[in-house]
């Protein structure tokens, strides 16, 4: 590696493989099988999920199944209580309402910080930020109660008593980490790099700052907010402890707690476990290898670089 | 992190053109107002759940509470806390961590076990990808996926690969010769038994167990925590790596300096800020991790399917937050003091992370 890339010169282009061939084998070789560690969990689960009962439980394991038994998924799909396909129903409804809701919130107050006027600013700009600070454990426990005691909802009075407000609901699951400050901050900085001509000649159109959202900021933002969305939509995917806590039976919990329940129900049959837990993972990968151009694209727009 | 300034980027308005209700729109645009409108769903959002659960938790604190307040009874929890929390006495009598003390022990094992080896890793393996090989991107791609799933689904498989009977880990550990192990129901320390195995036993030997790093368990956590952050970092890096301009180190090539010389002293400098900025990140992140401790040791504590087993070795702090508002009875105030404290460490460590790195990081 040391001899690498020495002949150089600075008028090559970026991205080139560069060095000598024997240097970039190496790399090559290198950085495949650390992949090739990377993804084996992945090929493991679903070489385990074609596999027996009896297989799974051989010691040492095959590597490929014996026979492909594909009956793992049908029996997972109606493991749990409800079939699987309620806790995805469940998953895919806390996700696209939540990142929804968090797209349009997150973007209205990182489009004021980047562009509008606003009196004392810098002030309220930094107090959203230092929310980033606030770690998940302590939210925890108030936002239980909160949610537990909004006035008005669930059969409680304008005290917020007598009833049991937001818990055990969608709403109750998907509102408190609906705004993050992380993601205000991303989109900030995707919006700031606008060049500030198109302001300027937008307001000497007349258009006023709404527009200007809708028509020019959003849609050149496209990369930012496909990365923002992307992350919202695989946070709620693998939420784990907040849906726990606020719901009380299986009916409205999303599929990570569907997997605790595999995990608790059919400790030994590992086939089964794997079958399921493809089916909990398969829709998020396809969705980020759908959007992962602009995914890459955005993360570099979104200042996540320091 | 350090650019976070609210620099205004309108100019002011070009007074001049347009007639008189131009500029009354004008005024109207830039007086403040409209642009708070913009801010309140997010902020009202913000406060209610991020901020005024600060103030809250202090007064849950002051409560033996269940699902409910029960009675006030002052600071009782933080005396807990502090008290048999910290210091106790085993059965013969001997001065142990207590709870709450063990768990930050134990989180302070995983930070420093994760941490630094995934940025380590990181980098290297950003850079090597950063200097050109053919199908840099469907590779980044591959160590990427992890940070998409790691959720419960995976950890089972995490759970499987390290099962003590039929694990694939052992079957590995079993053909190279090694003895096999039972992972996430081992709380002896790895260390300890990773030196005894090649003949250095003596080493760890006075000091006692929790003392003497991470148990087999908590490394096999750690192991899958590494695993599902490290494509997070890599495309950090890669992004950071990306925006360093190029004419430095170039000539730097073009004078004969050897490609370790032009990373130690031109790449690595000039990305200090990507490697604080994951540094913070990735500290606070692993300070709170829950979900992969959680599902993985699940069933290895004391209770029916408690978690931070065998022995306590992977309770963090955030387990044992947990495991005290929602498995044991009335402990939510008490588990609301931990939270307190957790927050309290959190925010004396990122102060300290800005004032003691970031002022050597480089900024372009």
């Amino acid at each position: 590696m040391l001899s690498l890339a020495q002949r150089r010169t600075s008028t090559s282009p970026a991205r080139v493989p560069v060095g000598s061939r024997r240097s970039r084998i190496i790399l090559t070789v290198i950085l495949i099988a650390g992949a090739m560690v990377t993804i084996f969990p992945f090929i493991w689960m679903i070489l385990g999920s074609l596999k027996t009962m009896q297989e799974g439980m051989r010691f040492p394991p095959t590597f490929l199944p014996e026979t492909w038994d594909w009956s793992n998924y049908k029996e997972a799909w109606q493991g749990p209580p409800g079939t699987l396909g309620r806790y995805l129903k469940n998953t895919v409804i806390i996700g696209v309402v939540g990142t929804g809701i968090q797209l349009f919130v997150c973007s209205l107050a990182a489009y004021a910080f980047a562009m509008l006027p606003i009196k004392g600013r810098e002030t309220l700009f930094a107090v959203v930020l230092a929310t980033m600070m606030v770690p998940g454990e302590i939210t925890l426990i108030p936002n239980f109660v909160t949610i537990r005691s909004l006035p008005f909802l669930g059969g409680n009075d304008w005290l917020g008593q007598g009833g049991t407000g937001l818990y055990d609901t969608y709403a109750g699951i998907i509102l408190p980490g609906v705004v993050g400050a992380f993601n205000i901050f991303m989109l900030r900085q995707a919006f700031l790099q606008i060049p500030k001509d198109l302001w300027e000649a937008a307001q000497i159109d007349g258009s006023g700052s709404w527009r200007y959202l809708w028509q020019i900021v959003l849609p050149l933002s496209l990369p930012a907010l496909i990365t923002v969305g992307i992350f919202g939509l695989v946070g709620r995917w693998n939420g784990l402890l907040w849906p726990l806590v606020i719901t009380r039976g299986e009916d409205l919990r999303p599929i990570q707690l569907a997997m605790i329940y595999f995990q608790g129900e059919y400790t030994t049959d590992n086939g089964l476990i794997m079958a399921a837990s493809v089916m909990a993972t398969l829709p998020v990968v396809v969705i980020f290898l759908l959007m992962q151009k602009q995914f890459i694209e955005g993360i570099g727009s979104t200042g996540l670089k320091g | 992190m350090a650019r976070i300034s609210a620099e205004p980027i309108t100019s002011p308005p070009p007074a001049a053109r347009g007639g008189l209700g131009r500029l009354l729109r004008e005024r109207r645009r830039t007086s403040g107002w409209g642009g708070l409108l913009y801010v309140l769903p997010a902020f009202a959002l913000l406060v209610l759940f991020e901020l005024w659960p600060i103030i809250f938790s202090i007064w849950i604190s002051l409560w033996r509470w269940d699902v409910k307040p029960l009675n006030f009874i002052g600071l009782d929890n933080f005396t807990r806390l502090f008290g048999e929390g910290m210091i106790t006495r085993d059965f013969k009598g001997n001065l142990i961590p207590g709870e709450a003390l063990n768990s930050l022990i134990v989180t302070v094992y995983y930070v420093i076990g994760t941490v630094p080896i995934t940025l380590a890793l990181a980098f290297v393996l950003a850079y090597m990808l950063f200097r050109g090989v053919r199908g840099e991107s469907f590779l980044r791609t591959l160590y990427f996926l992890p940070h998409v799933t790691s959720s419960v689904a995976i950890t089972l498989v995490f759970a499987w690969i390290f099962n003590p009977r039929v694990g694939i880990a052992n079957a590995l550990f079993d053909w190279i010769g090694f003895p096999t192990q039972t992972w996430l129901q081992d709380p002896s320390p790895a260390l300890k038994n990773l030196l005894s195995y090649i003949g250095l036993g003596g080493i760890l030997d006075g000091l006692p167990d929790w003392a003497s790093g991470p148990s087999v368990a908590l490394t096999v956590v750690m192991i899958f925590s590494i695993w599902s952050s490290l494509g997070f970092a890599i495309i950090v890096y890669l992004s950071g790596l990306t925006s360093i301009p190029r004419d430095l180190s170039d000539a730097a090539r073009l004078d004969g300096a050897t490609e370790w010389t032009v990373m130690r002293t031109i790449i690595w400098p000039l990305i200090s800020p990507t490697t604080f900025f994951l540094l913070v990140i990735s500290t606070i992140n692993a300070f709170q991790a829950f979900n992969p401790i959680y599902t993985l040791t699940r069933s290895s504590g004391l209770g029916r399917s408690e978690a931070g087993g065998p022995l306590d070795t992977t309770l963090t702090i955030t387990v044992y937050i947990f495991r005290n508002f929602y498995e044991r009875a009335n402990s939510v105030g008490y588990a609301a003091a931990v939270s307190l404290l957790l927050f309290v460490i959190l925010l004396g460590l990122t102060l300290l992370q800005f004032r003691a790195v970031g002022k050597r990081v480089h900024y372009q």
